[in-house]
């Protein structure tokens, strides 16, 4: 299967970075920080998305909040996986976990589809690597197709659930067995003093996909996600009255995808700050364009400015004259965040309405830009 | 509509006293917690004499490297398991420093992994593929994590 404008991007990255660790996939993962770059403090506990029953933990990509993650070069609607990335927490780390990687289709209701028809994806019986530790530890993992070997899907489908399934483990947590790195939700009622944090109209972002119990929400979300070729883009929260992330900063998960700017008592009161955050190491150098429309377009829009026809795939937040530039900066080692919004200005009347954002990042080495995913923020 | 009204407003002022702001310092960079090091190996068992056939990087018109695994550093090694032609080592290593590799093990699982001196792992294994209908390789990584992970809660949930 050929993209060769795709390919064109990765394939001339990989020429000019010879002899450096030049990776050409981006992991996308929905949580408050970002595992690759930051460390971890917000982690609420290790767990698994049946306690130790057999079930996928899944992510919810739905695009009533993320569109054009991984795709969108030949036609709107092609999506492209070209791999899984968790973390496992493993409780006894010389006894080799075994896991499957998932890819599936909702059912009419948006509940993960568990029949054979709604598996896109399944690879089973992957396993960890090897140690002679017999104590707790984490190994971050990646696990690749390849270029050439990406799951694709067209047209897209409005919601897709990517994840691992885990065997049962009736040894875990006591002894043994493999988890995940979770974020809880403000209500999930574990007790978590980290985590998540947002609005009160959030809805749960990840599911426990099992066929014994209908699979069903749950509230946290994980250090787990896709690899794509996509820059990722994030919009992040800002909240100065809570320790939720555990460290200074701005939570890139349910904090920007469901902002409190209620300026309610009961939360604080809250009126959330705004940050964007663009992640690309395809061009960790290159420039990154910001934009902002009333919420996502029907019909994405294909256009070539600013970069002629060297603009790698669809834009979800108009048409160059109804998009609202935020600016251009240039991305240092992968990475640029900048401030949309302070803490205390987004006006709360503002309650109830949704924005989305999307960008460009541009490799000047190369000439070849590509479109962020966009992401909406749910006011 | 009103509402709409005053988003836009609101936007774009947003919007312009933050290009406005950049455009009157230096562009700072946002602060970003120190990067995620792998921690020293903790195995005590002596490592596994590698076995690795390194070459040079090949030139234009290579040979069949099918069969080998491209490294990050430009060489290659065979790859492992039977596995052939496994994705680049690079798409998968992540944001991490290049290790060299140091040695080859056998999980109890029965699958040969890469050691690299920094004590990750890495693989390649062939797997079925239900949408291309084929067996396929896949590059695999596991980066030993210096974050000390958290219990599990409390409640069965």
């Amino acid at each position: 299967m050929g993209y060769p404008m795709q390919h064109l991007r990765t394939f001339v990255i990989a020429a000019v970075l010879a002899g450096s660790v030049a990776s050409q996939v981006n992991p996308f993962v929905f949580f408050p920080q970002d595992p690759e770059r930051q460390t971890v403090t917000c982690t609420s506990f290790v767990g698994r998305p049946d306690w130790n029953n057999a079930a996928e933990a899944l992510w919810e990509i739905n695009d009533q909040h993320i569109r054009g993650l991984g795709g969108g070069l030949i036609s709107h609607g092609v999506r492209r996986i070209f791999g899984i990335y968790h973390w496992v927490a493993d409780e006894r780390l010389s006894t080799v976990e075994t896991y499957d990687l998932v890819i599936r289709g909702a059912d009419p209701t948006g509940t993960p589809d568990m029949t054979l028809a709604g598996e896109k994806l399944r690879i089973p019986g992957l396993t960890t690597p090897p140690s002679t530790n017999t104590g707790r530890g984490t190994w971050i993992m990646y696990d690749g197709f390849g270029l050439t070997g990406g799951w694709q899907e067209n047209p897209d489908y409005p919601i897709l659930f990517v994840g691992v399934g885990l065997p049962a483990n009736p040894l875990w947590p006591l002894t043994d067995g493999h988890s995940l790195f979770r974020a809880d939700m403000l209500n999930a009622n574990t007790g978590a003093l980290v985590g998540e944090n947002h609005n009160a109209s959030a809805t749960p972002p990840t599911w426990a996909g099992t066929t014994s119990v209908p699979s069903f929400r749950t509230p946290w979300s994980y250090i787990l996600g896709p690899f794509v070729t996509t820059p990722n883009l994030h919009v992040a929260g800002v909240d100065l009255t809570t320790n939720r992330l555990g460290a200074p900063g701005s939570n890139l998960g349910m904090g920007g995808l469901w902002p409190d700017v209620s300026g309610a008592p009961a939360t604080g009161p809250r009126r959330d700050g705004l940050n964007l955050r663009i992640e690309d190491q395809l061009a960790p150098f290159g420039w990154a364009f910001f934009g902002a429309s009333l919420g996502f377009i029907p019909t994405p829009y294909f256009h070539g400015s600013p970069m002629g026809n060297n603009l790698i795939g669809w834009c979800h937040i108009g048409t160059p004259q109804t998009v609202i530039t935020l600016g251009a900066y240039m991305l240092q080692n992968g990475v640029r965040e900048i401030t949309i919004a302070m803490p205390g200005t987004i006006p709360t009347a503002l309650v109830g309405t949704n924005l989305a954002f999307q960008g460009v990042v541009m490799d000047p080495n190369t000439g070849i830009g590509e479109w962020t995913n966009a992401e909406a923020t749910h006011f | 509509m009103a509402r709409e009204a005053l988003l836009l407003i609101t936007l774009a002022a947003l919007g312009g006293t933050s290009y406005w702001l950049s455009r009157q310092r230096p562009e700072k960079l946002v602060e970003e917690s120190p990067a995620v090091v792998a921690a020293p190996p903790q195995e005590t068992a002596a490592p596994v004499q590698a076995n690795v056939d390194r070459t040079a990087p090949a030139p234009a018109a290579a040979a069949d490297r099918s069969r080998e695994l491209a490294l990050p550093d430009g060489t290659f090694v065979p790859t492992l398991n039977n596995a052939t032609d496994a994705p680049p080592l690079a798409d998968y290593w992540g944001i991490w420093p290049w290790s060299p590799i140091v040695g080859v093990e056998r999980s109890d699982a029965g699958i040969d992994w890469y050691r690299h001196e920094d004590g990750s792992y890495s693989t390649t294994e062939m797997v079925w593929r239900s949408d291309y209908k084929r067996f396929m390789a896949m590059t695999r990584v596991g980066h030993p994590s210096k974050v000390t992970a958290p219990t599990a809660p409390q409640a069965s949930r």
